[in-house]
This record gives structure tokens, sequence and C-alpha cells, in this order.
């Protein structure tokens, strides 16, 4: 072996390699995914060896669409819209809390139930306390309603961002009648093609009947 | 299985090492692309004919209609799964609609313009294309609601109507994603529904199965290069997700998810009723046991509408797409269909 021969690159080192590669973008996001969900499992037994706190695994709170990360502040006119979507998002994150706190407890009575170190186990338990914890929030109706005010303020900031247009733009009303009336006309000339060539079919199969 | 955790995390590090290799040099997979003809085009809309197979091929032509919130490449989404290949094996003239992606100025696009408008006239085109005077529906999810509208509203023009996986009672019991959307109010009447907003929807059905689980085991994928193949097929159509146009999903979330009018028998469209009584040709219902999109239950309740004479469910073992992507499954939905059909 050749003493000069370096190190092979550490799972990272070859990950951040292909990240800045020219593979194409779907790989770099499944690989990305699986990188991250392998921190995630592995914290998650680590977490369980010492016995720490376990809630924070359940937590949906960073995962669309519980949060507003999509959304692009910067007009003082959005403001109101803005503040509407954080308080709608506190609340989906406190439901979001006690989902996490129920899961912990139901995972915790899994694994006591199962007097073994198996790691697939593990990952089962994890998962359908999960699913129950989540199965039972899902339908209350402080959840269905904090979800309801969440798209309604997603919604007013969507509104809100429309009604600003900068300087010489067309109007917000003028646009909805370009698109109403594009509508109209593509639907009456779909129309129009439609019964013309049924007519036309006619036609040929009168005409061959008489031929 | 390894039962320790440093076991267990070695490797895991082995298998996604493996898969970064083998991402490294793999090209993206194509969906299946079985060989069509585009025979219509409307706006975004295209309608396609399938090429027959070398086999005797059946008369009445087999239109398939797939939902506006996803592409219909799933129904070929690769030759051993590819539910339009399965149909062109057993001689049946395939056609199918792709809606297309609607932009800003589809924003006024309604349900009638989808129903009474550009499937009926996908109805038409084919008709003629086959030289058939009537047309035998297949349609899927959101696609088996608008087939079942258009069969009640033109009976004249269906021989025969499948409906796979196909919600007709919005709030049966079980139904999160109904529970969720019954009480959104209005969306904005001239702002299309981004597609990605509808995907993080469906996602949000099962946070910890989709993004968790899904992802946690490469070595799932390291095995066998048709696997990895399938994975990123799927993941391919997953993220596929076209903008749903304004006023066609606000009438949809209004008058189906909200209101039930289908299955209460209150719907209209373009001042018409529509009763789902008012079809009379045969009907074969395949639902999914396992299905959280559109629960059995959902899809049962067409037998509250159908005369029993020309009604018949089938239960499929899976999901909402396993039910008809999955080998198993999908050779018992063929095996009933063309059976069915012929």
């Amino acid at each position: 072996m050749n003493s000069s021969d370096s190190k092979p690159d550490t799972i990272a080192e070859q990950l951040n390699k292909l990240l800045s590669s020219d593979m194409p973008d779907e790989y770099k996001t499944l690989l990305k995914n699986f990188q991250q969900q392998g921190e995630f499992y592995s914290q998650l037994i680590q977490h369980i060896d010492n016995e720490d706190k376990l809630e924070s695994f359940w937590n949906l709170a960073h995962k669309p669409p519980f949060t507003a990360q999509e959304q692009t502040p910067g007009f003082t006119q959005i403001l109101d819209s803005i503040r509407a979507l954080q308080t709608a998002t506190l609340k989906i994150t406190a439901i979001q809390h006690d989902i996490s706190q129920q899961a912990a407890i139901l995972f915790k009575e899994k694994q006591a139930e199962k007097n073994s170190n198996n790691v697939e186990e593990t990952y089962q338990h994890w998962l359908q306390a999960g699913d129950a914890a989540f199965l039972d929030a899902s339908q209350r109706d402080d959840y269905l309603s904090a979800q309801q005010q969440l798209f309604d303020a997603l919604k007013s900031l969507m509104q809100a961002q429309q009604q600003y247009y900068p300087f010489e733009q067309p109007s917000q009303q003028s646009i909805t009648d370009l698109q109403k009336g594009l509508q109209q006309l593509r639907t009456e000339f779909a129309e129009y093609k439609e019964q013309t060539e049924a007519t036309i079919q006619t036609l040929k199969a009168r005409i061959k009947k008489h031929s | 299985m390894p039962s320790t955790s440093q076991t267990y995390n070695d490797t895991w590090k082995k298998h996604f090492q493996l898969l970064m290799e083998q991402l490294a040099k793999h090209p993206l997979p194509e969906y299946a692309n079985t060989e069509k003809e585009l025979i219509y085009s409307e706006n975004k809309l295209r309608l396609f004919r399938y090429t027959p197979l070398d086999t005797t091929q059946e008369k009445t032509p087999l239109l398939i209609t797939y939902a506006l919130v996803n592409r219909p490449d799933i129904v070929d989404l690769e030759p051993d799964r590819s539910l339009v290949l399965r149909l062109l094996e057993q001689g049946f003239p395939v056609y199918l609609i792709d809606w297309g992606y609607p932009d800003s100025s589809d924003c006024f696009t309604s349900l009638n313009d989808y129903i009474n408008g550009l499937l009926h006239r996908c109805v038409q085109q084919t008709k003629r294309h086959a030289c058939s005077q009537r047309v035998d529906l297949l349609g899927i999810c959101q696609g088996g609601v608008f087939s079942l509208c258009y069969a009640a509203l033109h009976p004249e023009y269906i021989r025969k109507l499948v409906i796979i996986v196909t919600p007709v009672d919005f709030h049966s019991t079980h139904d999160t994603l109904g529970s969720w959307v019954k009480g959104l109010t209005n969306l904005s009447p001239s702002v299309n529904v981004p597609g990605k907003l509808i995907s993080q929807l469906f996602n949000s059905l099962k946070p910890y199965q989709l993004n968790h689980e899904k992802y946690r085991q490469p070595a799932s994928l390291t095995e066998k290069k048709e696997t990895l193949d399938t994975f990123l097929r799927m993941e391919q159509w997953l993220n596929d997700n076209p903008d749903l146009a304004a006023q066609a999903a606000n009438e949809f979330m209004h008058h189906f998810y909200q209101q039930n009018s289908l299955h209460k028998k209150t719907l209209r469209l373009a001042n018409k009723r529509i009763l789902l009584s008012n079809i009379k040709s045969p009907v074969l219902n395949f639902y999914a046991t396992k299905d959280h999109i559109v629960p059995p239950m959902a899809a049962q309740a067409l037998a509250d509408h159908i005369s029993p004479s020309l009604y018949q469910a089938f239960a499929l073992n899976g999901g909402h797409i396993g039910a008809f992507t999955s080998y198993k499954t999908q050779q018992q939905l063929i095996k009933k269909l063309s059976s069915w059909l012929k």
C-alpha cells in the first residue's frame, strides 16, 4: 500500500462532495433526507439510553404545513397578517407539544411491555406511539380550530400581498377581468370547435351513406 | 436484524455509503413512457391514445381520468407496475386525460368546465377516434368523482364505469383529510392553490411515516437496483404536484368536502342536479382497505346510490396508491377488471 494514500473521506465529506457536484437535485434532496433521519434516529437511541426526555422526537412544529416558513414578509401593509399567522402558529405549536408529550408516554409504555434491546422494535414503538398520539389529537376540536385559523391567516397574508403592487403595474381588478374573459373565450371556442367537428362527422356519415 | 445500537449505526453507515455510491452513478430513472399518441389538446389538457399491443382488441375504448392534485404518470410509472400496460395486454384500447399544469390564467376554471367541458369533450374525441358510440370510463380518486358526475349527467355515452379509490361520502368517520378541510373558509377566488401546499397537506396526514420513517433505512434501497428505481420514480411523482385552478379547488372543497353534496344528492352543476342514481351503466368500485386519504367507508358509500343489479365493489388490500401500483394488488385488480369489462 502506498503510504501517501490519503484516508478515505468520512461519510460527511463524501456527502458534501456529492451535494456540491452536478448530481440531480432530486438525489441531493434524497441524500439529505436520509442523512437527517440517520442523525435523528441515532439521537433517539442515545436519548433512550441516557434516559433523557424524549418529547422533542415527536415534535412536528418545524415541518410544513405546520410552519409559516414559506411566507415572505417585508411589506408594512402585511404586518397584521403576519401577526395573525404567528398567533395561529403558536396555537398549533402548543398542540404539537401535547402530541409529543402523549407520544413519549405511549412510547415508554410500549418499551416497558417488551423486555428486549432490539433496536428495530424500538423504532417501531417510536412510530406507533407517534401515530397513535397524532391520530388522537388530529380529530380534536381545538386542533381542527387551530388548523383552520392557520389556513385563514395564510389566506389573509396572501390576499394582503396581492393588494400591494408597485407603480405602473396593472391593478388586481384588471387582471381579474382579463382572466375571466380569457376563460370564457377558451370555453366558447372549445365548444364551438367540438360542435363543428361533430357536425362534420355527421355530414361525412350522411354523404357516405348516400354515395 | 442487528439488535445493538452500535451495530445498527454501523449498518446504517454502510448502507448510506452504498446509497451515495449508487446515486453518484445512477441516471434519473424515467417513467415507463409506454408509447402513446396525442389525439386532442385544449389549453393545458392533452388526450392520449396508447399504442395497442399485438393482441385481439376490445371494441369499446377505455378512458382513464386521474385526479387534478397529482400527475397521471402514476398509472404508467414503470413497466412492471404499469396499469396502462396491463390494460393494453388485455386488449383494451386505452386513452388517458392529462390535465396539464394550470397557471394563473386558469384560475377561473370551474368544476363545470372540468366535467361538462373538458371531460365531456375528451369523451366525444375518444368516441370519434375509436369509432364507438360509447366509452368505458375509468376514474381514479378525484378523477373517479368527475367520472361519476359525468356518468350521472351523460349516461348515454357510458357503457361501463370503473372507479378506483374514489370518495363518495366525504363526511365518513376516520376521514382525517375530510375533517381538516371541512372547517376551512373559502380560498382566494383568483389565486391558484400551489401544488406544493397540497403535497404538504397530504404529507401531514401521516407526518411520522412520511417525514421520518420513509427515510430511515437506506438498506431497503441498496439491495436491488429495481427497488431504488421504483423509490426514485415514486419520489419524483410525489413531488410533481400541479397547482389547482382556484375556482375548481374552491368548488370542490365547498361542495364535496364541506357540504358533502354528492352523497346528500344536492349537488348541482350548471344548474343541473347530479344524482348518482341516474347512472345507468354497470359500475365496478375498487376501494383500498388501508386507504388513509379515501377511507373505505367513503368509497363504499357509492352502494347507497347505484342499483344493486348494476353495482359491484371489490376490496384491494393496500393504501391509496399501492392499491393499483403494487404487484400483487394490481394483478388482482386487472383480473377482476378484465373479466368484468369484457
